[in-house]
């Protein structure tokens, strides 16, 4: 067996995963379920990084969307007062309109990625971590700092809107 | 210490209110309520304008950051608007923050960090800088669309903004990936170049022009992007709403001048017709809709988006050179001018909730507050297009580059929806001027800062409009730096 069928074999297995889970999170009427099969969509995008040699990508993925990501929503839904309802019958009844706008689009976009295809310019260097660290301090310093800015401007944000009256 | 300090100084305006921001948040923390509340719009407006006065003088023009970070013309006008904007939002919002009961350091402050991410937007050159700068500039604003947390229309108001904004940012982030990977690269300069070599004939370029239009189209209020508009300006708190109105659309602005005009430049001729078709439709929608609304704050909601089509009108006439650009900036800066001042001066009618003055609660107005009221027929004359204002030399600066351009058919549709718009502006006119209050009334209050604020800038608007050279001279000089 050749390294390139295992390589394919990989790659259908990673992308039924991803699509696979990626219709539960949006079919399930359990929000529970669905966030424990995002996190099952992050892993395999994880995978994916891998096979394209990104080992450094796939490991921030796993740290920060399969990680913390994944635990701040399952912690949102544990603090979310649960009632009996029906989650379904509001999100679920507009489907057939959605799929009608959502078909065209997707499937142009799909097009137009697979024409790509021939002149894929993307060298597999994302496991280079010194080139990385000297991409985000050196020539993305600015819109590092100013990110860091905007997570303080967040933050105070979200206190000024859920803090308690005193 | 001094090569740290050479690195840093062309960022002086933005660190500057950076450290104001933070500032305002531990003053309100180490003083008592009632000094807090007197100091911290006094500190704001100094930090603001140590910014505005210092900025020219320290931040010197050229590249930094190894090119990511440019202050040129262009950057500095942004720079002056967004300030201005800022020092205007703070200074008519101090009474009507006491009376709802705002937390008074956390708007202002959030209204700093809204224009750090602005003026980030007009110093960008590349795709990066500029989403973290736009993010930066919307975050804060959805927190000041929900400030009035205890009023259900502003938590509907904030809601509605973050949902849709957070759509349009995820449509313009993944329009920017196309533009990666069709050019390997960021930055503005890199993706003119390729897309000058490819043209339109690449399917993948229209799908990124598309895409990055939609999005940009959101966070300026073009129709059909536009439905977040009117709930989101109707149920913020008045000063916020002063502030949204204006200051995300001038950042709206600068993204589109950057990346449209500057890095999908070559692909102008194109792209003009998309936008003059675009500019028709959300002046002539924006017009209409506002046409029938009988509540102040969401006939300027409405109005909002009609001036976001006279704005797109010139920038679809870019193909005419330096005077369409020029066109875009005085227009933003007049409507900035004139468009917070005319939501301000709703912050003298003591009214339940966020909601805006109703026809008939105006009538009268006149009589129990004149000078607010002369402030308000001047912006709304302004709006309207009426000389001798500003917002009639924006408008006429806008015309002629639009002929220019070879839109002939657009001039007509702006100069009838500037018909059209006469009319519903006047009637808030008339219904102050020539109306006998009947019923109950909102009570008048009349804030010393406030006053001084309006009539300073309805003054602003009339000179400017009597004398607009020297600021049309400026914008024609800022232009020149993002048309290829």
């Amino acid at each position: 067996m050749s390294y390139d069928l295992v390589g394919v074999i990989l790659f259908a297995v990673l992308a039924i995963g991803i699509v696979g889970a990626g219709i539960g999170v949006v079919l399930l009427d359990r929000i529970t379920a669905s966030a424990l099969l995002m996190a099952f969509t992050f892993l395999n995008v994880a995978g994916m990084f891998v096979l394209l040699g990104a080992e450094t990508i796939a490991a921030f993925q796993v740290l920060i969307y399969v990680g913390a990501i994944t635990v701040l929503i399952l912690y949102g839904v544990m603090f979310t007062p649960q009632r009996e309802r029906a989650y379904a019958l509001f999100f679920q009844t507009q489907w057939p309109w959605a799929a009608l706008v959502v078909a065209p689009l997707g499937i142009g976009v799909a097009l137009v990625g697979l024409s790509f295809r021939d002149r894929a310019t993307a060298v597999p260097a994302g496991g280079d971590l010194d080139a990385l660290a000297t991409s985000i301090f050196r020539d993305f310093a600015f819109p590092f700092e100013v990110a860091s800015v905007l997570l303080l401007a967040a933050m105070i944000g979200a206190i000024v809107l859920v803090r308690r009256d005193d | 210490m001094n090569e740290l300090l050479q690195t840093i100084s062309p960022l002086f305006p933005e660190l500057v209110v950076a450290v104001t921001a933070s500032a305002v948040i531990v003053v309100d923390a180490s003083l008592p309520r009632e000094r807090a509340s007197a100091a911290l719009p006094v500190l704001t407006v100094v930090g603001l304008l140590v910014a505005l006065v210092g900025g020219p003088a320290v931040s010197a023009q050229g590249t930094y950051f190894g090119g990511y970070v440019r202050v040129d013309e262009f950057a500095v006008f942004f720079r002056t608007v967004f300030l201005l904007l800022a020092i205007f939002a703070t200074m008519v919002a101090p009474a009507y923050l006491d009376r709802k009961r705002v937390p008074a350091a956390e708007y202002y402050a959030t209204v700093l960090f809204s224009t750090i991410g602005a003026m980030t937007i007009a110093l960008s050159t590349d795709l990066i800088t500029l989403f973290v700068g736009l993010e930066l500039m919307t975050i804060p604003v959805y927190v000041l669309a929900g400030m009035q947390r205890h009023d259900r229309f502003s938590n509907e108001a904030a809601l509605k903004y973050f949902l849709l904004g957070a759509f349009s940012s995820a449509l313009l982030v993944y329009g920017f990936a196309w533009l990666f990977g069709l050019s390997g690269s960021t930055r503005y300069a890199d993706i003119a170049r390729t897309v000058a070599s490819t043209g339109m004939s690449d399917a993948a370029t229209i799908v990124a022009l598309g895409l990055v239009t939609a999005g940009l189209g959101f966070k300026a209020a073009a129709v059909p992007f536009h439905q977040w508009t009117p709930d989101a300006y109707e149920g913020a708190p008045t000063p916020a709403t002063a502030f949204m109105s204006v200051a995300p659309k001038a950042a709206a602005f600068a993204a589109i001048l950057r990346v449209l005009v500057s890095g999908m430049g070559p692909l102008a001729a194109d792209w003009a017709t998309v936008f003059a078709l675009l500019a028709a439709v959300t002046m002539s929608v924006g017009n209409v809709v506002a046409l029938v609304q009988t509540n102040t704050k969401r006939m300027l909601a409405y109005s909002s988006i009609a001036h976001t089509g006279y704005v797109l009108a010139a920038v679809a006439a870019t193909g005419a050179g330096a005077p369409a650009g020029a066109a875009v900036l005085f227009y933003v800066f007049a409507y900035g001018l004139m468009n917070l001042g005319a939501f301000a001066c709703l912050l003298y009618l003591d009214i339940e909730g966020t909601r805006g003055a109703t026809l008939d609660e105006l009538d009268g107005f006149a009589r129990r507050e004149p000078l607010g009221a002369l402030a308000f027929a001047v912006f709304l004359v302004s709006l309207t297009g009426i000389p001798p204002t500003i917002g009639f030399v924006a408008k006429f600066f806008v015309i002629q580059p639009v002929l220019d351009a070879g839109f002939t058919w657009l001039a007509v549709v702006l100069a009838f929806n500037a018909v059209l718009a006469a009319f519903y502006y006047l009637r808030v006119v008339v219904h102050m001027y020539m109306y006998e209050p009947e019923g109950a009334l909102p009570p008048v209050v009349s804030p010393r800062l406030l006053s001084f604020s309006l009539a300073l800038s309805a003054a602003a608007v009339v000179v400017l409009g009597i004398l607009p050279d020297s600021l049309y001279a400026w914008a024609l000089a800022a232009a020149g730096p993002i048309l290829p």
